[in-house]
């Protein structure tokens, strides 16, 4: 066995790919099981590469290292078990509701797909013991059964009822109950990291309850995608009870039920007047009510741990991001110290942004936006919320400051993030200067166009106010671009050299269509370049953000 | 304790953008078509200015 210890999510979902196919292979099947077990475990890999924060093993990942500075090769094999287990049920489940179609099983069949499930389901519980001979402590150790055992009647029992249509759940307090049952998966997750981590008995009951609440959410998610996030309605068209329809039933009247029940007899034609019916029948806000009612219960459960971890702020973040589809949450006051910190960098930032703010509140400027650390090495300005992201180096220094040492070419995470430090003044003015040019109106969808008048404007703002800033930021792009691996490509040369050239036409709705690393580059690249000749702020403000357009 | 008044629901067409199965981690088949059930949960992406 190998001896892992990961402390970055990518790592870690990497790494329990790697042990689900090494389980499979070394599993002895007949090739061509062995094909449909990878191509079962493959199946949702595209999209979970794309946005790891998408996967369901995300969740354990964050609580159980909100509690461990690594996870080890124990979590690697709870990890497996945990994927293994979904992808069993969710491939009986597939069955069930005859919804092969497309899948890797829609060749061979149900009898093909109920074996394939079996099989994963045990090499599933393979990992689970090995797991379990990881573990130190006896009672912990037989805790991983205890919880597996609960939840998976708990499944059985809400699938039951789930299967029996028209003769099961029909009310909104029935579906619910129903769906707690179906979808306690999701519990499992949060649990076993839980038990993993090593935390007391009251906090583990705070993530139960945490991974009862989210395991709600994601069903009336799943429900509510299926009305407006698909070409046609399965659960419409088979006639399945959901959240959204228990809910319309509930408080729809006469007309309205006639209306759904003609236009249900149109379907899949129909489906875009469904849609607007639940939506001005009020169906939708109850939903999102419900929804809203399950975020802030997390949102209780996380503030109750009492911790101040960054894992778990970015969980609430995705918890936030997943109704963000349906509504705008609001910040919830008893997650607001973890929301918003105020000790070592955050202190930092905000500081620097409360004295921009200041400063340019006599150029006519309304207050800064909202700042809130992230996940990302980035920095963002996030137009639709109007808040700006920073990278969260204390709390998160595996997912946010590789990107930075590869940059700065400092192997030394703790050296990266003190140049992080050294750099904050001009990339917060940057991302402040976006924002006020969203104020007044003037912020295009020429990406290009809009980084380079941030960075003419944050220049022009550090040279005014804190030039020493301004050439110690200037001394790090030149540390950066005279290291020979940070080379500009063909592609990234061009675009720098466009952009500084007075006479480039506007080129809307482009993106940035670079790599990280090189559009990072020709950031520095600019800044350098500006840096040379500053702007005066005072034309700079009167040409790039003409003031009687402010709103705020 | 939070009511309905609270709930800033968006717009339906936004609705439906967000939700739309192509946007995110969500449970769609491999041939693109729908599927009626799955374990794993979206988060779209939002657009926005970056700077490293």
């Amino acid at each position: 066995m190998r001896p892992q210890t990961i402390a970055n999510l990518v790592g870690f979902l990497e790494a329990v790919e790697s042990r689900v196919d090494e389980a499979i292979l070394a599993g002895s099947f007949e090739e061509s099981q062995r094909e449909q077990l990878l191509s079962v475990a493959s199946q949702y890999r595209p999209r979970t590469r794309r946005n790891p924060l998408g996967d369901p093993l995300t969740v354990f990942y964050l609580i159980a290292r909100a509690h461990k500075p690594a996870l080890d090769e124990q979590a690697l094999e709870l990890g497996c078990f945990c994927r293994l287990y979904l992808l069993a049920l969710d491939l009986l489940d597939d069955v069930q509701d005859d919804d092969l179609s497309g899948k890797p099983h829609a060749r061979v069949g149900a009898g093909m797909a109920i074996n394939d499930a079996l099989t994963l389901l045990f090499l599933g519980l393979s990992a689970l013991e090995r797991c379990m001979r990881l573990e130190q402590s006896p009672p912990r150790r037989l805790s991983y059964l205890k919880i597996v055992n609960r939840v998976a009647l708990t499944t059985g029992r809400g699938q039951h009822v789930d299967l029996l249509g028209d003769k099961g759940a029909r009310t909104k307090a029935e579906v619910l109950d129903m769906q707690r049952n179906k979808t306690a998966s999701l519990t499992l997750l949060c649990e076993c990291a839980a038990l993993y981590a090593g935390v007391s008995e009251g906090q583990r009951e705070h993530y139960r309850a945490l991974g009862e609440n989210l395991s709600l959410l994601v069903q009336i998610l799943d429900d509510v995608r299926d009305v407006y996030g698909k070409r046609r309605s399965p659960d419409l068209e088979t006639g399945k009870m959901t959240y959204p329809l228990a809910c319309f039933f509930e408080s729809a009247n006469h007309d309205q039920r006639q209306r759904f029940e003609q236009l249900k007899a149109s379907l899949p034609d129909s489906l875009p007047e469904i849609r607007k019916l639940f939506y001005d029948a009020g169906t939708l806000r109850d939903v999102a009510s419900s929804m809203d009612g399950f975020r802030r219960a997390m949102h209780h459960e996380v503030a109750a741990l009492g911790e101040q971890a960054a894992t778990h702020r970015l969980l609430l973040f995705v918890i936030d991001k997943l109704v963000d589809a349906v509504y705008t949450p609001k910040p919830v006051s008893e997650t607001a110290a973890l929301r918003e910190p105020r000790s070592g960098f955050h202190a930092h930032v905000r500081r620097l942004a409360e004295e921009l703010g200041a400063r340019l509140q006599t150029f006519g400027m309304p207050r800064i936006p909202g700042l809130a650390p992230w996940h990302q090495p980035q920095w963002m300005y996030e137009k639709r919320r109007g808040v700006v992201y920073y990278p969260d180096i204390e709390g998160l220094p595996e997912e946010t400051l590789p990107l930075q040492a590869a940059l700065l070419g400092e192997p030394d995470l703790a050296k990266v993030a003190q140049l992080v430090w050294v750099e904050a003044p001009v990339v917060i003015a940057h991302e402040l200067f976006h924002y006020y040019r969203d104020v007044v109106g003037q912020l295009s969808t020429d990406t290009w166009h809009e980084e380079l008048v941030a960075n003419r404007l944050a220049v022009a703002y550090l040279a005014r106010f804190e030039p020493a800033a301004l050439a110690a930021a200037a001394r790090l792009a030149d540390r950066v671009l005279s290291t020979t691996e940070q080379r500009l490509t063909t592609s990234a040369e061009m675009i720098l050299k466009g952009l500084l050239d007075p006479g480039r036409p506007p080129q809307p709705d482009t993106g940035y269509d670079l790599e990280p690393l090189q559009a990072a580059l020709v950031q520095v690249a600019m800044l350098r370049e500006l840096a040379r000749a500053p702007d005066d702020l005072h034309a700079a403000i009167d040409r790039l953000l003409p003031r009687g357009r402010v709103a705020a | 304790m939070n009511t309905d008044k609270d709930i800033e629901l968006h717009e339906l067409e936004a609705i439906e953008q967000r939700l739309n199965m192509d946007g995110g981690v969500g449970p769609v088949n491999n041939d693109g078509s729908a599927a009626t059930s799955g374990r794993t949960f979206a988060i779209t992406s939002d657009s926005g200015f970056e700077s490293s």
